[in-house]
Order: C-alpha cells, then sequence, then structure tokens
C-alpha cells in the first residue's frame, strides 16, 4: 500500500471513529504533517476534542500516533473569561502551571493554567466572553 | 415584565417555560448538561450554555454554574422548573441573594409556620397556567 492509500484510509478511519464517539475537531501536527478536521457545518466549541492519545485507541496510523498533537485547554467553569493583566497571544511559549487567564463566575474565580509546558497554537477565547462548561480556551503544542 | 430569565431545568418543563417566555416577550437563557446539547429547551432558548457532564449533581444542580450563567447573561429571575433544585431552599435563597428573582417556592415556604402567598395576582406566568408561580414570604 501506497504512502498516500495509507494516510487516507487512516483518515477515513479517524473520521469515523470521531463520528462514532461525538467528537467534531481535530488537530495532528508533525514536522511533516499537519492536519486539521472539522466535522460538521456547524461546530460546537464546547463540544469536547479528542485529546493526544485518543487517536491510538482506534488503530490510527502509527504517524499519527507518534506525532505530538496540539491539545486544547477546556474551561472547567463557568463564567466570564479574562485575559487578566497580560493577553497571551498565539505563538507564545508557557511554562507548566503558568496563568493563561481566568474565569470570573458569580462568587468564584477560576484560574486557567497550562497543564504542561510548551507553545500556544491557538488562542480561542476573547476578553470578556461567557464560558459554559468544556468550551475550549486554548490550543498547546506540548514541548517534545 | 422580566426582560430575562434563565431556566435551570431541561426537559419538557424547559420547553414549556421557554415557550410561554416567547408569548410573554421574555427572552429566555437555557443551561445544559453535555449530554442534552441537542435538546429541544437548548434548541428553542435565545441563549444557551454547556454548565456540567452528564452526572446531574455536576451539572443541574451545580449552584455556583447556574449562578454564574445567569449573572453573566444578565438575567433577572430563574425558573427551577420541577424536580432538580425547584425544592431546594438553599438554592432560593442564595438566588435571592445575589439579587436574582426566584420564580419558585421561596425557602421557608411554610415549613415554619410563616405565611406564603403568591406575590402578583396577574402573574404571567400563572395566567399561562404554569405550576411555577412568583412567591413571596409574609413578614409578621
Amino acid at each position: 500500500m501506497s504512502d498516500t492509500t495509507s494516510l487516507t484510509t487512516n483518515l477515513r478511519r479517524l473520521i469515523d471513529e470521531m463520528r462514532a464517539t461525538g467528537f467534531s475537531e481535530l488537530d495532528l501536527q508533525a514536522p511533516r504533517l499537519k492536519v486539521r478536521m472539522i466535522l460538521g457545518p456547524a461546530v460546537q466549541p464546547a463540544v469536547p476534542v479528542r485529546e493526544a492519545a485518543a487517536g491510538t485507541e482506534a488503530g490510527v496510523a502509527d504517524e499519527a500516533a507518534a506525532m505530538p498533537v496540539s491539545r486544547q485547554i477546556k474551561a472547567e467553569r463557568v463564567g466570564v473569561f479574562s485575559f487578566g493583566r497580560q493577553r497571551v497571544e498565539t505563538g507564545a511559549a508557557v511554562i507548566k502551571g503558568q496563568t493563561l487567564g481566568l474565569i470570573k463566575g458569580i462568587s468564584i474565580q477560576d484560574q486557567v493554567v497550562a497543564p504542561v509546558a510548551g507553545r500556544l497554537t491557538a488562542v480561542l477565547v476573547e476578553e470578556g466572553q461567557i464560558i459554559d462548561f468544556g468550551r475550549p480556551l486554548f490550543e498547546l503544542l506540548p514541548e517534545a | 415584565m422580566f426582560g430575562k430569565i434563565l431556566i435551570a431545568n431541561r426537559g419538557e418543563i424547559a420547553v414549556r417555560v421557554i415557550r410561554t417566555c416567547r408569548r410573554l416577550g421574555i427572552k429566555t437563557v437555557a443551561v445544559f448538561s453535555e449530554v442534552d446539547r441537542n435538546a429541544l429547551h437548548v434548541q428553542l432558548a435565545d441563549e444557551a450554555y454547556c454548565i456540567g457532564p452528564a452526572r446531574p449533581d455536576l451539572s443541574y444542580l451545580n449552584i455556583p454554574n447556574i449562578l454564574s450563567v445567569a449573572h453573566a447573561t444578565q438575567c433577572e429571575a430563574i425558573h427551577p422548573g420541577y424536580g432538580f433544585l425547584s425544592e431546594n431552599p438553599t438554592f432560593a435563597e442564595i438566588a435571592q441573594k445575589c439579587g436574582f428573582v426566584f420564580i419558585g417556592r421561596p425557602p421557608g415556604d411554610g415549613a415554619d409556620g410563616s405565611e406564603v402567598r403568591c406575590a402578583r395576582s396577574d402573574d404571567p406566568f400563572r395566567r399561562a397556567g404554569h405550576a411555577g408561580l412568583h412567591w413571596q414570604r409574609r413578614r409578621p
């Protein structure tokens, strides 16, 4: 089987798996390959997105399993988002535990922190936006 | 009349409240758990926000998240529907202390001997045949 055929087959399997499990968005990044898939016409940002290791369970290509994959940082609280003192931008390097923003609830202010060190590949939230549970806020490419 | 209310429930009761509010020109905010993302009440409401995972104690019974949505969306009142938080006096009390009108049974609604009456004889929810009225406690 050629590389192209193998890749197509694996992508199809990945799409089938995403549909079966209700996931709507996936980012795969590697030195020689970058794949971004969004299923459906109206993607709900709060839909949970498959994380790095999950793709391997369905027998996805070996090359995909070995790639460093962006992981999404999702809201675990509900409230209004604020970047705080300084807005973080796409491409910024972050360290583990770094505060990326705040979610202000009616009586609780929750910090959004980087779970691992890496580089932000996307900022998916705006200052003052109402954040609901599970909404993706940032995409982070962990350090190799 | 309220401008916007939050419905802290799901299913038929939430749909009935939303439809009544539409007739009355009141904007509605629905809340939902992750498994109810495609539910009818989510589609019908003017706004809808996920408040937690499938487990009801982490979503429809999650008082901080429900009140945070009501606060962020500038709701004036909260309708609890029935079940879930509708019979929870703590929720009613906290909601009122946070400045929301609680469209349901208030804390201390007669269990302690005090008298409870309907706040308004022309209550729109009552006119609409809705069981959940806006009650207030008569101070002795």
